[in-house]
């Protein structure tokens, strides 16, 4: 009994050990900037130490997944040390507007880089990448004249060719969220069950999986996303070989309007307590050198003009993005999924 | 003289099935009460209720004139001035001879509770086994070795559940008297729970014979011995 | 004579403990300890009781579509699911167990640890390497594709179970093989003289009196399956983990997410329930005697050791050896900067959270055995283990966020090591129970009561008398709770602080951009730093077995 407290001990210690300097691996400095990302991406790191390389400010990083980013956003509240948060997918930093996690700002030299329909209209968040949700087709057996838009890949003729992952996943649902915002809910379901009778398997694991599947010759054409594309071009692994030589790429339209395309963007958090180095990285993810790395390093579509994309991908053709508003994207992502769910995509 | 304990109408039932029904005995300082009956007749519970490791449904306990339970209070297990030696023995397994017997001597000083272990050891002659682990004693060892421990407290009242139940006939009646004579030393009061009526005969002063969760007799030995060869139990 | 005087001396603090106690009214419990061990409980089922109870304020704008579309179909998927694993891991894990604990036979000595390293292995690496093996565009399949003219596919539901089962059949095998090889030698012995041969020994007796420990491990196997997230996403099988995050992240409705979460919690109830008969009539005490092995000859022997190999062969040396051959594929130097690092901090948080769960898993074990009634806060803090990591870390900021928001501490508490090694014990506080109430059920409660008899208060009792006799135990709790930290990803990603990686975070950082050959090298270095655990609790459990047996 009266050992207990001396068991008791420890945990209390733990408890009250909330340093989040302890065993970090990088010791928090003078000027920093706390980043919470859902980017995980070797070039991502290249490119903060260039920006710590140029200013002196040192960037913290935690990476997680979206929605529990914005949850712990959420629930740190005014006491959250986080700057700037960056995503993987113009819906979620919709949601963290919506639900007044981001603070507005106007920056003159964000403004002028950025393209008007790849940041918010308030200044809340700004567009940093493209990737683009292409077709990628077996150049073996595939004419690709017959795939010009996103509706081509419902008609009879691709019968069991279809290749996709599952609906699971967020490139998916915003690809269908844009159909409805252009097209509205009736056409986007038509298009889902399209695809769905069309389907050469099941919806099932990753991007790269569905290009591998075209080089064993599973399906002949699959939805992806482009930066996959890039990524499978530069591994030199043999056994991906087949897959490299049989993959060409298009650009399907919308409706008229270009490619669907989602972003990499990034808005300063509303408890922000390092603003103007927020800001400072907000601006060197627009520079030249940054943008350069994200395209070269990671093969996505830098927003900057006049920055030149990755060799693998411009071999490819030419991406005419699709100029949506992208709060449309977090407008209408719900409804996409249970269109899935109605189409019996899974 | 009031007697040294009192049990007072006493009930216990396991959910709806009734164990002990309106038990009541006492003995005096320094008695020795045999409880015999068959198997399931209650006798253990009783005993497991005295030692308050059972909460009875109602009745009372007292020792020495005061409350172990009833009155709505009861004292815990481990307050009670009773020792009590188990059915398996229940020796730790991990600590030796000497470690067992001193378990329950904790609240004095080393070198007082290594004499008092020594001296207990010595009283039932098992003094140079003191490094030993249970599982490297006889039968007989070990349960001299249970009651050593248990006297260790100087308890008022000692608890013995079937002492002798894992013992064969030759080393159990050498243990029996062993025990008697520890007893007597000690002058110890106990109440011993056997199914077997040699360890009546030979161990009390007075016997209660118990069947379905009642005390249907309770005499002094002497004149249960008489009687004996007419009781049911006899056989 | 000498001897009589020495003992009229009187009894010793005796008389008074009876005076000051009986002044106590009711009978006194350990109560401050007690009390104590339910505000532990509470501050442990807290975060559980914030989600669990968050459907009933939150709103849930897309209820009626996530109740009519994607529970029925879920539910479906995750008992489809839960069936085929447990079948399949029941009949890798039974037998193996009852071989290598009864019997005799070529590599048997081997078989014992082989047999457990499949638990180093966290499910989504495992079901990512099997995928790039046996998947569609795989090696294996590319060649039959060629050779025999049809491709095998193991990324589907079928191919899912044996996956699963194939890492977790150890926690059947563990407890199965500690219930074969001692406690129950008379009654096959028994048999034996009886007639029965070793057929019916195992099928009327051995399996019988193991079904409770079976049944234990068959619930850590349902739990483990349940929570699972990467691998049943990469699989297409959709199950109520998987529901949960459609409705969070897909219809952005975090509200319904958690109704499908006390659905989870519900099916969960079911299978503690199923359990907990199955363990009726459990013998209480065993007798520890080790079994007598039979020495196989011929081609029983030539079988036993040939289902050991393939059973070991699938579980480990398939995976471990894929991810050996990408590790040397894609070795250039370029990760191992980092390893060291997150190696450190991996090894350094699993110790910690191992302890901390260990002192607190004895605490609530030590209420359980002497409390009157169980205490509700444990038994819901037990739930903790069968939540998705991703919503117990809901509730852990919420906690934590509520505290932070008020500012009664310094620091704040999300993002901070304590929050994180918190969260893991709220998380693993079941897998750090289990070996302890095992090895304590077979604890006779005459132990305690002796103890008490002896002057003991039920603490002194505990840990002086049960606690040194859990021995192994105890290791064994602290190991299987580090071995899970290890392999945990989604707690860790979301509460760890600034510039923080793990292993785990490390390989899933590649994986999520589909470099899994690249994400070979942390995966190798958590399977090895599993291992290392895995191997000493079964070397520590084989020398007991032996000391037993010397006895």
């Amino acid at each position: 009994m009266r050992n207990a407290p001396s068991i008791l001990a420890p945990l209390m210690v733990l408890v009250a050990c909330n340093a989040p300097e302890f065993h970090s691996g990088k010791p928090l400095r003078e000027r920093v900037v706390n980043v919470y990302s859902h980017r995980h991406y070797e070039s991502d790191q290249q490119i903060f130490d260039g920006f710590t390389k140029r200013t002196g400010i040192h960037v913290n990083l935690v990476m997680a997944d979206d929605d529990e980013i914005l949850t712990r956003l959420q629930q740190e509240g005014a006491n959250s040390p986080c700057d700037l948060l960056i995503t993987s997918d113009a819906g979620r930093l919709g949601l963290a507007k919506r639900r007044d996690l981001l603070r507005p700002i106007h920056d003159s030299l964000l403004e002028a880089v950025i393209p008007s329909h790849l940041r918010d209209a308030d200044g809340n968040w700004f567009g940093l990448t493209m990737r683009a949700r292409v077709f990628a087709y077996d150049k073996r057996t595939v004419d690709p004249s017959h795939l010009r838009t996103y509706a081509d890949l419902t008609k009879p003729e691709w019968k069991g060719q279809v290749l996709v992952r599952t609906s699971e996943h967020v490139y998916n649902q915003s690809l269908l969220a844009a159909m409805i915002a252009h097209e509205g809910r009736d056409s986007a379901l038509a298009w889902a069950k399209g695809i769905v009778a069309n389907l050469a398997r099941e919806p099932k694991g990753s991007d790269t999986d569905q290009l591998l599947a075209i080089g064993e010759g599973i399906g002949s054409v699959a939805i992806v996303n482009s930066y996959y594309i890039g990524k499978l071009m530069k591994n030199t692994d043999p056994a991906r070989d087949p897959a490299r030589a049989a993959i060409g790429v298009v650009f399907p339209d919308l409706d008229g309007h270009g490619t669907h395309v989602n972003i990499s963007g990034a808005g300063v958090a509303r408890h922000a307590e390092h603003m103007p180095e927020a800001v400072a990285l907000l601006e060197y993810l627009v520079s030249d050198e940054a943008q350069a790395l994200f395209a070269e390093g990671n093969e996505e579509y830098p927003v900057k003009a006049g920055v030149p994309i990755a060799r693998e991908l411009a071999a490819f053709g030419t991406l005419t993005p699709d100029t949506l508003d992208l709060q449309a994207l977090a407008t209408y992502n719900a409804e996409a999924v249970k269109l899935f769910d109605a189409a019996g995509w899974h | 003289m009031a007697p040294l304990l009192q049990v007072r109408d006493l009930r216990f039932a396991h959910g709806r099935r009734s164990v002990l029904h309106d038990v009541s005995l006492e003995i005096d300082e320094g008695g020795v009460l045999v409880i015999v009956g068959p198997s399931g007749c209650g006798k253990t519970t009783l005993l497991r209720v005295i030692a308050g490791l059972e909460l009875p449904t109602s009745g009372s306990v007292y020792l020495g004139g005061k409350a172990l339970c009833g009155e709505g209070r009861s004292v815990p297990p481990e307050q009670r001035p009773i020792g009590m030696v188990f059915q398996g023995l229940a020796l730790f397994p991990h600590l030796t001879v000497a470690g067992n017997v001193g378990f329950g001597l904790a609240h004095l000083k080393r070198a007082e509770r290594e004499a008092m272990v020594e001296q207990e050891l010595e009283s039932v002659d098992l003094s140079g086994l003191k490094d030993r682990y249970p599982h490297q004693l006889s039968g007989g060892q070990q349960q001299r070795v249970a009651i050593a421990r248990a006297l260790a407290r100087r308890p008022r009242l000692l608890l013995m559940d079937e002492p002798f139940s894992d013992l064969d006939a030759h080393t159990r009646s050498a243990v029996r008297a062993e025990v008697q004579r520890i007893l007597r030393a000690h002058g110890t009061a106990a109440i011993i729970v056997s199914h077997d009526r040699e360890d009546a005969l030979h161990l009390g002063d007075r016997i209660a014979l118990m069947d379905d969760g009642r005390i249907i007799s309770e005499d002094a030995a002497d004149a249960l011995r008489r009687s004996w060869k007419t009781h049911p139990f006899a056989q | 004579m000498r001897r009589r005087s020495s003992y009229s001396t009187r009894p010793v603090g005796i008389d008074q403990a009876v005076h000051r106690s009986s002044t106590l009214d009711p009978p006194r419990r350990p109560r401050r300890l007690f009390t104590l061990i339910s505000l532990l409980a509470l501050a442990l089922a807290a975060p559980l009781l914030v989600v669990l109870t968050a459907p009933l304020h939150a709103q849930a704008p897309e209820w009626v579509h996530v109740r009519r579309v994607i529970l029925p179909d879920h539910l479906a998927g995750t008992l489809e699911l839960l069936g085929g694993v447990l079948a399949i891991a029941l009949v890798l894990a039974v037998p193996s167990a009852w071989l290598v604990a009864t019997c005799d036979f070529p590599l048997r000595r081997m078989m014992r640890w082989a047999l457990v390293m499949p638990l180093a292995l966290p499910t989504y690496i495992s079901a990512f390497t099997y995928a790039a093996l046996l998947g569609p565009t795989g090696p294996v399949s590319n060649w039959l594709a060629d050779h025999a003219g049809f491709r095998p596919d193991i990324v589907d539901m079928q191919g899912l179970w044996f996956v699963l089962a194939l890492v977790l059949f150890p926690y059947i095998y563990l407890p199965a093989r500690a219930a074969f090889a001692s406690g129950m030698s008379g009654q096959l012995d028994a048999a034996r003289m009886l007639g029965a041969s070793a057929v019916p020994r195992f099928r009327r007796i051995a399996l019988p009196l193991a079904r409770p420990a079976i049944a234990g491990g068959a619930l850590l196997v349902a739990m483990e399956t349940l929570n699972d997230y990467g691998a049943v996403k990469y699989y297409g099988v959709r199950t109520l983990t998987t529901g949960i995050f459609r409705s969070w992240a897909g219809l952005y409705d975090l509200g319904s997410a958690l109704r499908l979460g006390i659905v989870l919690v519900l099916l969960v109830a079911l299978l503690l329930w199923i359990e907990r008969r199955a363990r009726r009539g459990a013998r209480q005490e065993t007798d520890q005697v080790p079994v007598a092995r039979v020495r196989l000859q011929g081609w029983r022997a030539a079988a036993a050791t040939g289902w050991c190999l393939l059973v070991f062969g699938m579980a480990a040396m398939l995976p471990i050896g894929s991810i050996l051959d990408d590790v040397r594929v894609t070795w250039d130097g370029t990760m191992h900067g980092q390893l060291p690092h997150a190696l450190w901090n991996t090894s350094a948080v699993a110790a910690v959270a191992g302890l901390v769960t260990l002192v607190i898993a004895v605490l609530f074990t030590f209420r359980e055995r002497y409390g009157r009634r169980s205490d509700p806060a444990i038994r819901l803090a037990d739930l903790g283990y069968v939540i998705p990591g991703a919503v117990i870390a809901i509730g852990v900021m919420s906690l934590a966020g509520f505290i932070d928001r008020r500012q009664w501490l310094d620091g704040a508490l999300i993002g901070s090591m304590g929050v994180l090694v918190y969260a893991f014990s709220v998380r693993f506080l079941a897998v750090g129970k289990q070996p302890l109430q095992g090895a304590l059920r077979q604890q006779s409660t005459a132990l305690d009561e002796a103890a008490r008899m002896l002057g003991a208060s039920p603490w002194r009792s505990f840990r002086r008398v049960n606690l040194p006799l859990l021995g192994p135990a105890l290791i064994a709790a602290a190991m299987l709770v580090a071995i899970d930290v290890i392999k945990e990803l989604p707690l860790t990603l979301i509460l760890r602080p600034f510039n923080f990686d793990t292993l785990s975070t490390k390989a899933y950082e590649l994986a999520r951009i589909e470099q899994l050959r690249e994400a070979s090298w942390p995966s190798l270095m958590i399977v090895i730093c599993g291992l290392v655990p895995v191997l000493l609790l079964e070397r520590m459990l084989e020398r007991r077995a032996r000391s037993l047996g010397g006895r």
